[in-house]
């Protein structure tokens, strides 16, 4: 099996074809990654780039698999299944990705954390229909410890961030976590988990940065709303005293 | 040898000892309504007492439950046992301790220290 594998590999790499397109696809993999780093791009800009890379780092492989499959007879190596045979796969890998990071995703962590559907306090109500949109729904987490955060359209709050923080505190918290949801920084985080599964590279980024990032961005979100940093502040030590 | 602890201000915190001398009379009690009255008594956060109350949760000293209210969702807290009970919970405790770690040697003290 091994010796058919190295006779493949070594076929793969005499066609100056397969070459140049593998050489070609690493480069715009690592071109592609490195701007999807970049802070300046908005979140979608940065998720296509990061896609993309995905993408080009999985098209060698594809032409590998290509080129292994011309060496069986029954398979069909005409130009049209290899034109073919790499959007379907990259497709499908996005098309996967997409369906549970961003659509079934929410729901099933929800489920899986055991969060309530809270209809929220009268001000909160009034905090969601004047910023967020009726799709945003918000969940409470049976623990004590003090915990917010946002997956696709639903924000987690736990009982002990509830229980801890006062009226105008726990509406910094959910304004925080609203412009995690506008700012879709959770596609993002989502994206960077399926980059940290498929691609080599992702395991050597600092992707810190950028979290710090969403985090500032999302403190500014909450502070322009409320016009002061006290609330938020306050609601960070009292969850850091925790 | 360790001295073995056995009154209840020794096997707690002096903080996690306060909270349940307000819980005990008061049998249930909201985070914010303990730390009111803890503050009459002393200095503290009442982000300190919700920590001094999950810890007495996970070990099982208190009970609580959800509760939803005009100001939002609350846990109310519950001694599990009076103060009697909680005592004799320790000492049933230490003993069964004593008995796993010395044998037979503890229950021949016991029945000689007790069996008169």
């Amino acid at each position: 099996m091994i010796e058919h594998l190295s006779v493949y590999i070594s076929d793969f790499f005499s066609k100056p074809a397969y070459v140049l397109l593998t050489l070609l696809s690493l480069t715009l993999a690592i071109i592609s990654f490195v701007q999807a780093r970049q802070n300046k791009f908005s979140i979608g800009t940065r998720l296509f780039l990061l896609y993309a890379h995905l993408a080009f780092i999985i098209t060698p492989f594809a032409l590998l698999s290509y080129s292994v499959g011309c060496s069986v007879p029954a398979y069909d190596c005409s130009a049209k299944s290899l034109i073919y045979s790499i959007p379907i796969l990259l497709g499908g890998i996005i098309a996967v990705a997409s369906v549970f990071g961003f659509v079934a995703g929410p729901r099933l962590y929800a489920r899986a954390l055991g969060a309530q559907i809270w209809n929220g306090t009268p001000s909160l109500r009034g905090t969601l229909s004047r910023h967020g949109s009726p799709r945003i729904k918000l969940h409470t987490l049976n623990t004590a410890k003090p915990l917010a955060f946002s997956y696709g359209n639903r924000i987690f709050l736990s009982i002990g961030m509830i229980e801890l923080l006062t009226a105008k505190e726990l509406e910094a918290v959910v304004l925080h976590e609203l412009g995690h949801v506008s700012h879709r920084s959770s596609w993002l985080k989502a994206g960077r988990l399926v980059a940290k599964f498929a691609s080599p590279l992702a395991h050597f980024s600092n992707w810190n940065e950028t979290l710090s990032a969403e985090e500032r961005y999302a403190d500014a979100y909450a502070v322009s709303v409320q016009k002061t940093a006290r609330y938020i502040e306050n609601a960070r030590e009292k969850v850091e005293a925790f | 040898m360790k001295a073995i602890a056995t009154s209840v201000e020794s096997v707690l915190s002096p903080l996690e000892n306060d909270v349940l001398k307000i819980l005990w009379p008061d049998k249930s009690l909201k985070v914010r309504d303990i730390h009111v009255k803890l503050a009459k008594k002393r200095d503290v956060a009442l982000s300190s007492v919700a920590v001094i109350l999950d810890r007495l949760h996970d070990k099982h000293i208190v009970t609580r439950n959800a509760e939803t209210g005009r100001g939002g969702i609350r846990y109310i807290y519950t001694p599990r046992h009076d103060k009697q009970g909680f005592e004799k919970s320790i000492v049933e405790v230490t003993v069964n301790k004593l008995i796993q770690q010395f044998g037979p040697t503890a229950v021949t003290y016991f029945n000689e220290r007790f069996g008169r």
